[in-house]
């Protein structure tokens, strides 16, 4: 019986996300000058110190690899490095530090939650053989491959010679616009594995050239 | 005893007959006992089915009506809850009342397994109701309401039902009249309930430090420490906040955090 009302009578418990006046300790959300809504646990001064029991540390970990996945994606950042924890004066500020609260993410665990997020495939250290620094992946390689084969195809670039700053950089700004090169590269290996890519050596160094999905010339 | 009983093959046949008409009276007082207890409960049942009929409504939606009336049937040695899984005629008659107590069962499994990550698996009791009230679409603000609204006793008789399940949902009294429900089967040893309430109280937001344990209840450091790092370390009842000001270590406990 009671298996029975698990199965079909679930119910989901929203949060409503408001703002307390009366209560200035209750954890809130709280909106940037960027417009990024920052949830309530960033309120909370723990939520900053790496956690020593596997559990919390995993809830909280899990709730740091959110919000730089939403950050990243929210302002088109791509990398995030261990530094940015270190000193202020980055475009990371407003996610790793809490003013309201005087904390700040502490370095070591950062590189714990850029770890978990490589280990997640979330991220890539970049450049590899280093663990200060990663490329972010607010949207995995796959993604950036499609996202990429479509604007190629909507452009009418099908089957033409294009350099790397060419996509990266064009006149009209894309969404691929800043794409970093090593995301760039990977994309590019994933087409060509489906035969919708080809690298090219070219004059000005390297240069693709994109097929339709068909997958001939 | 000669006399009595005569002697030889007579006093067998004797015997034997005395033996019959005591089987035969025993079978007819039995009988006639029976008949009368089966009367008295076909009554007991036909005045507790109209019963049942009459005061449904009440029943199912007037909180203190529920309680009077699971108080009477505890009282009287029948179970309410035995309800559609053993098939008992209880069931018939009061079709929902299992039903209802099941349904606010697994609505308090939801709300302490949603609540979880933020508490550690430990949930005032208020807290629960409040946010049973919230799932169920009852306004805030109007508790004094009796239609339809859920009561701590509503919860805590819920989570006695949720006993067979061996998740362990518990109920824990931190003292002051103030009740959790704990639904990670965890010991709490009164040195945690003394933290738990002491995180609680108005102003603190769930901040303890162990300064605070020494100098407010007059532990000494090594017992709140201890006390304090069981909480953090074993239990992951509290979280660690090493970058306050004054002290090296400041620990919140979870389930007594203010979250809006």
């Amino acid at each position: 019986m009671l298996l029975y009302y698990f199965n079909c009578s679930r119910i989901k418990i929203e949060y409503p996300e408001t703002i307390n006046l009366t209560h200035s300790m209750a954890l809130s959300t709280h909106t940037t000058t960027t417009g990024f809504l920052l949830p309530s646990i960033h309120s909370a001064p723990p939520f900053f110190t790496q956690q020593l029991h596997p559990t919390s540390l995993s809830i909280a970990t899990e709730q740091w690899i959110q919000i730089i996945l939403k950050y990243a994606k929210h302002r088109k950042l791509f990398t995030i490095r261990v530094e940015d924890s270190e000193s202020p004066g980055n475009e990371w500020d407003e996610v790793l530090r809490n003013e309201r609260i005087n904390r700040r993410l502490l370095p070591s665990y950062l590189s714990y939650i850029l770890a978990q997020m490589v280990s997640q495939k979330l991220a890539a250290y970049e450049p590899p053989q280093q663990d200060r620094s990663v490329l972010i992946y607010w949207r995995l390689p796959e993604e950036w491959a499609e996202t990429l084969h479509e604007w190629v195809t909507s452009t009418g670039n099908l089957n033409t010679i294009m350099t790397f700053y060419e996509i990266t950089d064009p006149p009209v700004e894309s969404s691929l616009s800043g794409l970093p090169i090593p995301l760039l590269r990977q994309a590019i290996v994933i087409l060509s594995k489906t035969n919708r890519a080809q690298v090219l050596t070219i004059s000005e160094g390297e240069g693709v050239r994109f097929f339709p999905p068909t997958g001939k010339p | 005893m000669h006399r009595l009983n005569g002697v030889g093959l007579a006093a067998f046949d004797r015997h034997t007959s005395t033996a019959r008409s005591y089987d035969v009276l025993s079978i007819t007082l039995s009988t006639t006992q029976l008949n009368h207890l089966q009367s008295q409960l076909s009554s007991f049942r036909t005045a507790l089915t109209s019963f049942a009929m009459n005061h449904r409504d009440d029943i199912l939606h007037d909180p203190m009506f529920r309680h009077r009336f699971t108080q009477m049937c505890s009282s009287i040695g029948v179970d309410p809850l035995a309800g559609p899984r053993k098939g008992g005629w209880w069931a018939e008659l009061l079709p929902g009342l299992g039903d209802w107590q099941y349904e606010l069962g697994v609505q308090v499994v939801d709300i302490c397994v949603s609540t979880r990550e933020r508490n550690g698996g430990m949930i005032e009791l208020a807290e629960l109701v409040r946010l049973v009230r919230k799932l169920r679409g009852i306004p805030e603000g109007q508790e004094g309401q009796k239609a339809n609204t859920i009561t701590e006793e509503d919860i805590i008789r819920s989570v006695k039902t949720l006993g067979p399940l061996g998740a362990g949902y518990q109920i824990i009294d931190i003292g002051d009249g103030r009740k959790m429900v704990r639904s990670v089967p965890k010991e709490l040893d009164s040195d945690q309930a003394v933290i738990l309430s002491l995180a609680r109280q108005p102003g603190k937001y769930g901040r303890i430090t162990q300064n605070e344990l020494v100098e407010e209840k007059g532990w000494t450091t090594g017992r709140a420490r201890g006390a304090l790092d069981n909480m953090l370390l074993r239990d992951g009842l509290c979280w660690v906040d090493e970058q306050d000001k004054v002290h090296d270590r400041v620990y919140w406990v979870t389930s007594a955090m203010k979250w809006d």
